[in-house]
């Protein structure tokens, strides 16, 4: 028998802020994350989602400090925050919660110094701790060590689709093992150099004479590409029956996802990524046992993409038809940008809070809905709303494709 | 939520393999049995300033034999490992995949950490510091959507990383997918190629390898008392995983089942394993009993057996904590004797030495034991394979980051039906 699965715990570190509050009342109230920054060996001044470092320095463990990289103390901080949000104290079975979390440029910054000392000054000054900060599962393997958590730990990697996995197939563990909470989400500081030169190709926003209110502006007609930002966003998934046994309130359960890959194989099918897309949110459906006229409200994947945030509004028109009209969607990155691996973990932290809160949230910076854009039911501000069944959709630029169901409890 | 109707046995239906002691399952299965080492000097790059100067390089591949060119020089070496030996599982397989629902075809790799394998290619080229190619890879997308795009296939794909048990976890939790009925068919394993300058500076920093620089084959000796650290190896396993029933309704060769899966965290250390061993144990433990087996069945069990001091000793501990007195009647035998440690991809190449030991009836050895440590005291099967009838064996990984991870393959009979 399938055993149901819900979240109790979230945390989450964004440029917004660090914990769950913080970034949810900044978000509803307009706030923007995306800054213009200026970072090492980028030429001149950047727009991106930056995690502040003074906050961030407040919540590392002080052992930790400086010993890990960048992206594990995201992961740390915010699975800290998740399983406090979970009431998981000491009594609960250690050996019963697992942590899986994704993440697509793992230790790159440890990496690009590495690199630099090994060509300058050779191989042997090359650091000890270059192995094992740089690894796609130190976030894993630290957030076990630091909480003292001995189910399975695994780390994931699928470009933005990286934190989805890690849910999914933490939702399979609970499933199929004997196993009662998973620590799951993504984690991602991708603020490099490198990184922004291989993403220009790929619809990262190259930002001439635009001002800062109109880089990230999913569904905006003046909207230019995506914006690199960092953070982490980490759920407690756990087993219905473990969460009423404890007594703990609920957020949501997870009832449904759907996963596709538009690959590029277009000798045999024509538009394979409106075609996935169309598919992955057919399986969420499908899995969740749900008409699309019960859906309430769609967290979309809008990135801010030229091409993407289209393809996507025709994707939703196309499996809602005349409800796509009915259903108010959203993007977040407006305000939080695109945190890549950690993204979808992000999104869907904002999609429980809004089952949680009755409230939908809007999207940021979108003023003027881009005409191929228009067919659906854009929130430009908050929304009050009792909603029952909500999809969070993740869309990634490599061809990844999430969507996940949750409904209120 | 609903799923497709739940499929209970998941089994293994081809297979593809490369490593340092043969591309393909033939040969490389003839070097297991003939207890060959795989392990030379590093001849791609200068080692003049490494202690340690050796690995298990792959001699015998022509990317060009899997893949055009233009593709070959994009891709990493350990994307065309992968490539190269998921073409061969499909082929083994007798798959046919324009006759499957493509969004019901998932890819699941274990690999180390894929930004650091990329990044050190691209620079030790850019750097002139590597002499196997000239052009850097271009492609840093993950190795899961080259191989997706490759198969035409468009369902679940993403990498499994957990550093050396990678290949090992990718096979457990694909086995989970089918089981759960969100996948039909997945290929599954483990790629890595780490013979990179950064990589082994960074192995050679931790203290973990080898320096046996004047005796190459003899460097990795796992549970010898004269070990003195692991090997590293580039390889791939991959394997195609499906229902039992699905494979059955095709009529195709089953090579055996996938039947137990145990996964575990010390939460102790990032690199090195709790002395307890509690939490090994338990993964196989785990594994053993989603199988539906016992101690006494099991046959083999092929260990992680790196040769380092810490993992041959620990594991050694473990397997007597799992099996207690009935540990010295189990043969326990670490290939990583012949192919090194092939990091992200060992755990799924040991789970094929499992399956081709169950299906040739024939133990592999641990090569290179000569004087056993003191506290290695197990039957490793020294230096010589060994004829036995193998129903259930064992494949053990252990990885940086205090992860465990254990697979059970069973044998599976009436293994063809039409």
């Amino acid at each position: 028998m399938q055993k149901r699965i819900v979240v109790t715990g979230l945390g989450i570190v964004s440029p917004l802020g660090i914990g769950i509050s913080e970034n949810w009342e900044r978000y509803l109230s307009g706030v923007s994350g995306i800054g213009e920054f200026e970072i090492e060996g980028i030429d001149p001044v950047t727009c991106a989602g930056k995690v502040s470092d003074n906050e961030l320095e407040e919540f590392i463990p002080e052992d930790k400090n400086g010993k890990i990289d960048r992206f594990t103390g995201f992961a740390l901080v915010a699975s800290k925050t998740a399983l406090n949000d979970a009431k998981i104290g000491d009594d609960f079975d250690r050996e019963k919660i697992g942590v899986f979390i994704g993440s697509a440029y793992s230790g790159l910054n440890i990496i690009e110094k590495q690199i630099k000392m090994l060509y300058t000054e050779g191989p042997r000054k090359v650091h000890p701790i270059l192995m094992q900060n740089n690894l796609t599962n130190a976030p894993s393997g630290e957030v076990a060590i630091e909480l003292d958590l001995k189910g399975p730990n695994i780390g994931f990697s699928c470009g933005a689709c990286s934190s989805d996995y890690g849910i999914i197939q933490a939702y399979n563990i609970l499933q199929q093992h004997d196993i009662d909470a998973m620590i799951a989400g993504g984690t991602e500081a991708p603020l490099l150099p490198r990184v922004f030169e291989e993403l220009r190709p790929k619809g990262l926003f190259n930002g001439d004479n635009a001002s800062l209110s109109q880089t990230s502006c999913p569904f905006d007609i003046a909207r230019k590409g995506f914006v690199l930002s960092e953070g982490a966003g980490i759920v407690v998934l756990e087993t219905l029956s473990s969460a009423e046994k404890r007594g703990v309130d609920v957020y949501g359960e997870l009832i449904g996802f759907g996963i596709s890959y538009g690959n590029n194989d277009y000798t045999n099918q024509k538009n394979p990524g409106f075609n996935s897309k169309v598919s992955c949110i057919k399986q969420v459906l499908e899995s969740a046992s749900i008409d699309s006229s019960k859906v309430d409200y769609v967290n979309a994947s809008g990135i801010s993409g030229i091409e993407e945030d289209m393809e996507e509004s025709e994707v939703i028109k196309s499996v809602f038809g005349k409800e796509a009209g009915r259903i108010p969607v959203s993007s977040i990155k407006g305000s939080l940008g695109l945190s890549i691996g950690a993204s979808g973990a992000i999104d869907t932290i904002f999609s429980l809070l809004s089952l949680k809160k009755n409230i939908l949230p809007q999207t940021n910076r979108l003023e003027n809905i881009a005409p191929v854009c228009n067919s659906l039911f854009h929130l430009s501000k908050p929304e009050e709303k009792s909603a029952n069944v909500i999809l969070s959709n993740n869309f990634g630029y490599g061809g990844n494709n999430v969507s996940l169901a949750f409904k209120s409890i | 939520m609903t799923n497709t109707t739940k499929k209970d046995k998941v089994v293994v239906t081809g297979m593809g393999i490369m490593s340092p002691i043969g591309v393909g399952i033939d040969t490389f299965w003839e070097s297991i049995v003939n207890g060959k080492s795989g392990i030379s000097e590093i001849t791609r790059f200068n080692t003049e300033r490494y202690p340690t100067k050796i690995a298990g390089e792959i001699k015998d591949f022509d990317p060009g034999e899997y893949m055009p060119d233009n593709l070959a020089d994009n891709l990493c070496r350990y994307s065309q490992f992968g490539l190269a030996t998921a073409q061969m599982a499909i082929q083994d397989a007798g798959l046919d995949l324009g006759r499957f629902n493509k969004d019901r075809v998932g890819v699941s790799i274990g690999i180390g950490t894929e930004t650091l394998l990329y990044y050190d290619e691209k620079t030790a080229i850019e750097n002139n510091n590597y002499n196997l190619r000239s052009k850097p890879p271009t492609e840093s997308r993950n190795i899961t959507s080259i191989i997706s795009d490759y198969l035409g296939s468009s369902g679940p794909g993403f990498v499994i990383a957990t550093a050396c048990s990678s290949g090992n976890q990718a096979i457990g939790i694909a086995k989970e997918m089918i089981r759960a009925g969100q996948a039909d068919i997945v290929l599954t394993g483990g790629v890595e190629a780490p013979i990179f300058p950064l990589n082994l500076a960074a192995f050679c920093s931790l203290r973990v390898l080898s320096k046996r620089n004047d005796d190459p084959s003899k460097a990795s000796r796992p549970f010898d008392k004269d070990r003195d650290g692991f090997v590293m190896g580039e390889g791939a396993g991959m394997l195609v995983l499906e229902s039992e029933e699905a494979a059955y309704k095709r009529g195709v060769r089953v090579y055996g089942e996938v039947a137990g899966y145990g996964a575990t965290s010390d939460a102790f250390h990032m690199t090195k394993p709790s002395m307890d061993k509690v939490q090994i144990s338990k993964s196989m433990l785990l594994a053993i009993e989603e199988a539906n087996l016992n101690i006494n069945d099991i046959d083999y069990i092929n260990a992680h057996g790196t040769s380092t001091r810490a993992n041959d000793s620990g594991e050694t501990k473990a397997i007597k904590i799992v099996c207690g007195k009935n540990a010295y009647n189990i043969p326990v035998s670490s290939t990583k004797s012949m192919t090194g440690h092939l990091m992200g991809a060992a755990g799924a190449v040991e789970l094929i030495v499992c399956i081709l030991a169950i299906k040739n009836g024939i133990i592999p050895p641990t090569i290179n034991l000569e004087n056993p440590a003191l506290d290695c005291d197990l039957d490793y099967v020294p230096n010589k394979a060994r004829k036995k009838e193998i129903n259930a064996a064992i494949s053990n990984s252990f990885g940086f980051g205090g992860n465990n991870s254990t697979l059970v393959v069973k044998r599976i009979n009436n293994t063809l039906t039409n």
